[in-house]
């Protein structure tokens, strides 16, 4: 018998439909904090069992994959899902940054694939900060508080010294890898009080990881902040101003700097030390 | 003789007199000083580069020599990422 999973995000829900119970334990536990219904159901995932390791998926009715294993099928509904519901948003400002809260300060972690966000992200996390998301955060298009796609924090292989370091248990549900070496961790897995909902922001880094560089940082004026926020946003196109005056906002009332690091410990020193300023 | 003229469906964004242009169809994003800015400003259509050069000459004669070098580097970096053309 099907049963059905609703993911939400900045205001738009996905539904996966599947009966296969590795599956079903899989989604409650990686999309754990993102589980429900939050306004209309945009997407529909059906992931139907085909033998004992392969799945065919429909969205929407139409037919996807006709033949994916696992650890395929996954990957396609964490990254699709999030593409999905990023794309949807008109009340919200979706940006591809990472966040976390120290306190009631807001941290936002903004950066391309690898800028070392997700790193940054899982170190800080289990260093005290509260994990918002590692991937995507919402910004109510007249301000407020920001809030994540909270899902497990995805490290790649060259990130496995993180959770080497942290992780005491990774025959935990909650530690997932796959064969690539990529792994997915529940953040409270690194820090047990680690999830949080919603946070003003007060600070953006702009992290840029280089092996062997120095630790340097730059404060950032409010137009050098809002020049890069545009870059990090993903859905631009569903705003008349294309998300310029909310963006404009946030630039303005956070404290921001570019930030190039190789050595993690260092870096995170600072950036607590920074935001809870 | 060259006149810098602004490129049409530019969004501007101004904050504390430096610069964001953002063209949102050919998602082209840019961000100038207080100094590139004030160039974009003059930057319209009539003025020719030597022109916007030394109307700023004119305001600012402690920096002459700057001002000199800057106004052609300026308009050349906002003309190769398409927010300039020559008329």
């Amino acid at each position: 018998m099907s049963i059905s999973r609703l993911i939400h995000f900045a205001g738009n829900t996905v539904r996966f439909s599947a009966d296969h119970e590795r599956l079903l334990a899989a989604v409650d536990m990686h999309f754990k904090n993102c589980l429900g219904e939050d306004g209309p159901i945009i997407s529909e995932y059906k992931i139907t069992t085909l033998g004992e390791t392969d799945f065919s998926v429909s969205l929407n009715g139409s037919d996807l994959f006709s033949k994916i294993n696992f650890d395929q099928l996954l990957w396609h509904l964490m990254q699709d899902s999030i593409t999905q519901l990023n794309g949807t948003s008109t009340t919200e400002l979706i940006f591809h940054a990472a966040a976390l809260a120290h306190d009631d300060n807001g941290l936002i972690l903004c950066g391309q694939s690898g800028s070392g966000k997700s790193s940054l992200t899982a170190w800080l996390a289990a260093n005290g900060l509260q994990y918002l998301t590692d991937e995507v955060i919402a910004l109510p298009i007249h301000g407020g508080e920001i809030s994540g796609f909270c899902r497990s924090i995805i490290l790649k292989r060259g990130s496995a010294f993180i959770w080497q370091r942290w992780l005491a248990d990774t025959t935990s549900d909650g530690f997932l890898q796959f064969n690539d070496g990529t792994a997915w961790i529940a953040p409270t897995l690194l820090n047990a009080s680690a999830v949080r909902g919603g946070v003003r922001p007060r600070v953006i880094i702009f992290p840029r990881y280089i092996a062997g560089a120095e630790f340097q940082t730059q404060r950032l004026t409010s137009a050098e902040t809002l020049f890069q926020l545009l870059q990090c946003l993903v859905n631009a196109r569903n705003f008349p101003d294309h998300g310029m005056s909310a963006a404009k906002q946030l630039a303005r009332q956070v404290s921001a700097f570019r930030l190039t690091y190789s050595d993690i410990e260092t870096a995170t020193q600072w950036i607590k030390q920074t935001t809870a300023e | 003789m060259i006149v810098p003229t602004p490129v049409d469906g530019f969004q501007i964004e101004t904050l504390d007199g430096e610069i964001v242009l953002l063209h949102p169809t050919r998602n082209i994003i840019i961000h100038s000083n207080q100094t590139g800015a004030l160039i974009w400003l003059l930057c319209d259509g009539a003025r020719t580069t030597d022109e916007i050069t030394e109307i700023l000459s004119a305001a600012y004669p402690e920096a002459s020599a700057e001002i000199r070098a800057d106004v052609p580097a300026v308009i050349q970096t906002l003309a190769s990422r398409g927010a300039l053309e020559s008329k």
